[in-house]
Formats: structure tokens, sequence, C-alpha cells
């Protein structure tokens, strides 16, 4: 068995957490020593050598980790004191995913993310970094050689739409504020204390009738939004879809973040549709898919189909999986349940209405804020009000050749899942007391995978669901 | 389907910590409050009427609604009563299963069954021991067979 060694710029990538904090004091003190570097090396001595100590520490943890690629899986021994040795055979592993951040790239070598159905839902099972070359034999290792193809490919409008859709005001947010803090503590508190007042004196000239402190929320809100849209374009650009025979191919990333994802058919846990009430407007579809490893990476999402017309998304998923059967669902909550879709935004409907009455009445100086707020609280509610509404004439189960389709809406989106009946781990039924006695129940079914994987079908009649179970596991 | 009920005897450490909790928190109160003032024993009172409720109706009820049935490939399981729940899992979807004991178990005989399926996890408490490791022989005897098969063995 040949033994080898990771890409020598693991070395970097392993000590850049501890490394990234000294090389810019060290640089900072290069910058201000004028370029004299006997001045540098007898100001910043004990720094070089800490530096020095730590890619040593980084070369030795280097040199004792070694993979192999054998003829049955993947072998992987590192460790100098306590030595761990991993054998992943092929036959477990579920996806294999290569990534090619622009740092790698320059150097010519790619990230290898190995996953089976065990352990963490956040971890992979084995991570390397080899040559472009080494990756390549690895993909031919489980590959084969299978002529037929099938590609989709996602154009410019379906990814736009899809970008979109994924970018999250709140996680941009957290990253302008991490680098708002990171920035402080890498460049000073000064540099940090900038781009505050900067923020601050925008905020001051902008806020026209409104609240500074809401139009400063409203404006980190915005910029994280761009920030997560940017992140979200470089992720999900040249997105395509490719199956060849049982195995199926997931490409995404600009030149300088290049992913490449490798999954077998029978790995596919579920495929579940979302919507959102616009994306419902234009009659637009988003499909992911659940397979084992795929969408755990950082800011990463399974997405299996861009954001497409509803036709075309059915036309694509039909195409690159033939095999899932999805139905109309014949089980439906019956008429008299609908006011039980509308509880929970009428609760907050009246929650808002004291929280408004009471902040209005006992705190004077707020009022303007509170009143601000309020309605941005009923904006949303009557969203929740109209995807209920719409929820109700569209909730239900199906079961069809072994396939299962369940639509239910989540907070403010729609989901249409389909899955086999074998990927089926669990099935609760779930009683609240007024449901007890309206004889009704929430459906929740827990699907195969490494982190919990649970789609809640509200509001069936309980006969039905134990006759549904019956039929299921007769 | 006759669901199998688990032992009485599982309601002893809940009704404990019941106690537990309303020690603890008389404790609590007499830090922050006068022992004296009518706001301590108004407190102390409401406290008392509601672990009162819990430790003789709710925790009594839990264990009459908990209980679990096997039949040839499935289980099934019940518990909740505020919110009741009937849980169903096809028995060649389980991982692994695991009997837990606590310092109680010795006393009162009683285990904790955790199954364990992808993705998810669901716990039967108050189960005897005896038929703790009964019920995990059942539930894994197949896929001992089947290992010693494709080894061999």
């Amino acid at each position: 068995m040949e033994f080898n060694r990771q890409h020598p710029i693991k070395i970097l990538v392993r000590i850049s957490h501890f490394a990234i904090l000294l090389v810019i004091p060290l640089l900072r003190a290069l910058l201000f020593s004028g370029g004299n570097l006997q001045k540098w090396i007898s100001g910043a001595w004990v720094d070089i050598l800490v530096f020095l100590f730590i890619i040593g520490a980084g070369f030795i943890v280097w040199y004792f980790d070694l993979y192999c690629l054998s003829k049955e899986g993947v072998y992987k021994y590192n460790g100098i004191f306590k030595i761990s040795q991993t054998f992943l055979p092929y036959k477990t592993i579920s996806q294999i995913a290569i990534e090619s951040p622009w740092y790698l790239k320059i150097i010519g070598g790619v990230k290898v993310r190995i996953d089976s159905p065990d352990k963490s839902h956040r971890k992979s099972d084995l991570e390397i970094i080899i040559g472009v070359k080494k990756a390549d034999e690895f993909f031919d290792k489980i590959n084969g050689n299978i002529n037929v193809k099938k590609t989709i490919k996602g154009g410019f409008f379906p990814i736009l739409g899809l970008i979109l859709l994924s970018s999250n005001g709140l996680t941009g947010a957290l990253y302008f504020f991490t680098f708002i803090y990171q920035s402080g503590n890498i460049l000073g508190a000064e540099f940090e204390k900038k781009i505050m007042n900067s923020v601050t004196s925008t905020a001051n000239i902008l806020a026209i009738g409104l609240p500074p402190f809401a139009f400063i929320i409203s404006l980190f809100i915005l910029i994280g939004w761009l920030v997560s849209f940017i992140i979200n374009a470089i992720r999900y650009a040249h997105f395509s879809v490719e199956r060849k025979g049982n195995i199926l191919y997931i490409n995404n990333g600009l030149f300088i973040d290049r992913h490449k994802y490798l999954s077998s058919f029978k790995d596919i846990n579920f495929i579940e549709i979302k919507q959102t009430i616009f994306t419902k407007i234009l009659s637009l579809y988003s499909v992911f898919i659940g397979i084992i490893g795929y969408g755990k990476g950082k800011n990463e999402k399974n997405i299996f189909i861009p954001t497409f017309k509803i036709k075309d998304s059915l036309k694509y998923i039909q195409t690159i999986l033939p095999e899932f059967k999805w139905t109309k669902p014949d089980m439906r909550p019956p008429n008299k349940f609908f006011f039980r879709f509308l509880a929970i935004p009428f609760y907050f409907f009246i929650l808002i209405i004291i929280l408004v009455l009471f902040f209005y009445i006992y705190f004077d100086n707020f009022r303007t804020l509170t009143l601000f707020i309020g309605c941005m609280l009923w904006i949303a509610d009557a969203f929740l009000f109209i995807i209920k509404i719409i929820s109700f004439f569209e909730t239900g189960i199906s079961l069809k050749d072994d396939y299962i389709t369940i639509c239910y809406s989540k907070r403010f989106a729609f989901y249409k899942v389909c899955f086999n009946t074998e990927k089926l781990v669990k099935v609760t039924i779930r009683q609240t007391p007024f449901q007890n006695k309206a004889n009704c129940c929430s459906m929740i079914f827990y699907l195969y995978g490494e982190n919990s994987s649970k789609h809640i079908v509200p509001n069936i009649e309980i006969s039905y669901a134990n006759s549904f179970l019956k039929s299921l596991f007769k | 389907m006759e669901y199998k009920s688990v032992s009485f005897k599982r309601i002893i450490p809940e009704e404990c910590l019941v106690l537990l909790i309303f020690v603890g928190l008389i404790f609590l109160y007499s830090l922050i409050f006068d022992v004296t003032s009518s706001i301590f024993k108004t407190i102390v009172f409401i406290t008392f009427l509601v672990l009162a409720f819990i430790a003789i109706f709710y925790i009594p009820a839990l264990w009459k609604n908990a209980g679990y049935a096997l039949s040839n490939n499935m289980i099934y399981i019940k518990s909740g009563c505020l919110f009741y729940k009937k849980s169903t899992i096809s028995i060649d979807r389980i991982i692994n299963v695991s009997v837990n004991k606590t310092p109680f178990s010795p006393i009162l005989n009683t285990s904790t069954v955790i199954i364990r399926v992808a993705g998810t996890s669901f716990k039967i408490r108050g189960v005897l021991s005896n038929e703790a490791q009964l019920l995990m022989d059942k539930l894994l005897k197949d896929k001992i067979s089947k290992v010693g098969n494709q080894d061999g063995i």
C-alpha cells in the first residue's frame, strides 16, 4: 500500500488560525522599521521565534499525516504521539466534495471532503488537501466508465433568482459585524472606531423621518444582505447538475471558489421544493436535495436545481431523477380545520397589540420606535396569515409506488418533499390538547440522514393518519 | 395494538426531583425576599400549588400514557400527556440500541432504553431492567445474525 502526504499547503492551512495573529504585527513592525532587518529582528525576535515554532510544529504534523487510495477504500493515518488510523470503504461513501478555493487553485491543489452516514453532521468524515491529478484519480476510482449522461445547467436568471432567495440579511450582517470586530483586533481599535463612526454618521444623514436606531438596524441588515449576496454569487455561479448512471455530480462556484460534489443515487434521501410567497407569485421553484454530506460545509446549501419556472423545474427533476414519483396530496386536512391553520398568526396578532400598547403607554420616549417595530411585526404577521391560508389548500400527504410526497408550510415558506419509504426512519403522530378534542393531529416524518431531518404536516384527521400508517407499514 | 406499560417505579425519581426543585426554590426565594414578608409566603404558596399539581397529576399521567409495543418488524412508542405522541419505527432502520442506568436503577430495577436510527433517536424511560435487556436483544437480533452471515461466523 502506497501512502502519500497531503499537499504542503496543508501546513499553512493548519497554522493559519494561529499564525495570522502574529504575521500582521510582524509585517507592521517590519514596515515601521523602514526595512532595516537588524532593527526588526532585535525588536520582534520573540514573535519571530514563536512564528517559526508554529511553522515547525505545522510541518511535523503534516509529515505524519498520510493517506492512501487503495482498491477497497481510503486510508488515513495521522498523529505523532496519539496515532489514529481511519479506513473508509468506497461502498460506504455517500458523497465526495471537491473544493477549489482561490488559494489552492493557484498552487494546483484541491480540498477533498469525504462523507459517510456515520459521524457528525457538521464535520466531514475525512478531509484532505491533494493535487488536482490525485483528485481526478480518486474520482475515476469511484466513477468507472459510464457514458450515459444527463446535464442541467443553471442559466443566468435561475442562478440570480437562487442567489436573491438564498441571501440572508442576518447572516451577512453577522459577517459584517465579524469583519468590524476582527479588523479592530488586527488593525487596532482606531480603525474599528472609524468604521462605526462612518456608519452612525451615514445613518444620521439618511434617516429622514425614521428613528436613527431603527435606521441603523435597517442599514446593517441591508449591508449584511449585500455581503451575503456577493458571497452567494461567488458560490453558486456556474451551477450545474449531471447524472451519469447512478452517480450524481453537482458543480458550482466561480474560478476563485470552485466546488464539485459526487454522490450515488442510492444515497439520495429526499428532494425538497421550497417556495416563498414571492416565488409563488412568480411561479418559481427552488429545489433542494438531501444527501449525506452535501450542504454541510460553511455557508453551503443543499441546492439541486436553482430557481426555475415550475414547469422547467419539474421537467429537470424528471430528467435527472425520474425514479422520484411526485403526486398531488390525497390525504388533506378537512375544511373544518381551516381556522386551525390561522391560529398561530392570530395569536401573534393579539400578542403584538398587547406589546405595542404596553410599550406605547409606559415608555413615552420610545413611542415612535414602538410604532415602527409594531408596524414591521404586523406586516410580517399579515404575510404569515396569507401563507397559512394558502398552506391550508396545499397541505397534505400522498403515497405512490413506495414514494411519499408531503406538502406543508414552515414559518414563511412552503415545502413539497418527496422521498422513498425506505428513507423514512420514524413517523410520529403528535396531538396537542386542542388537537385531541378536534380529533386531528400533526404527522412528523423523520428522514434518514446525519442530522435530524423532520417534516411536520399539521392538522391531519387522526383516523386518516392511522390508516396511512397502516398502509405504509403493512 | 396492545401497548406494554412501563414500570410505575419510574415516577419515583421524577417525584424526588420535583421535591428537590421545591426545596431549592424556597432556598432561592429566601435569599431574594424577606422570609417573614407576605410576598415570600404568596410565592411559596403558588410554587407549592404548581409543583403539587405536577407531582400529583402530571407525572402519574405521563407514566400512564407511556408505553411500547412490538410487532414482527415494527416498534410503536407512545408518550406525553398534554402533548400526546405516538411514534412508529421499522426495526430494520435501527442503528443501535442502548440501555442506560442511573444511580436509582439498582434500587428501582428500572432502565432507560435509547433506540437510535439515522438522524433521530427516542427514549423509553422506566422499563424494568430485565425487560430492557430483552427488548434490546429482540431489536438487535436480526442485525446480529446478519453480520454473522456476512462474516461467515
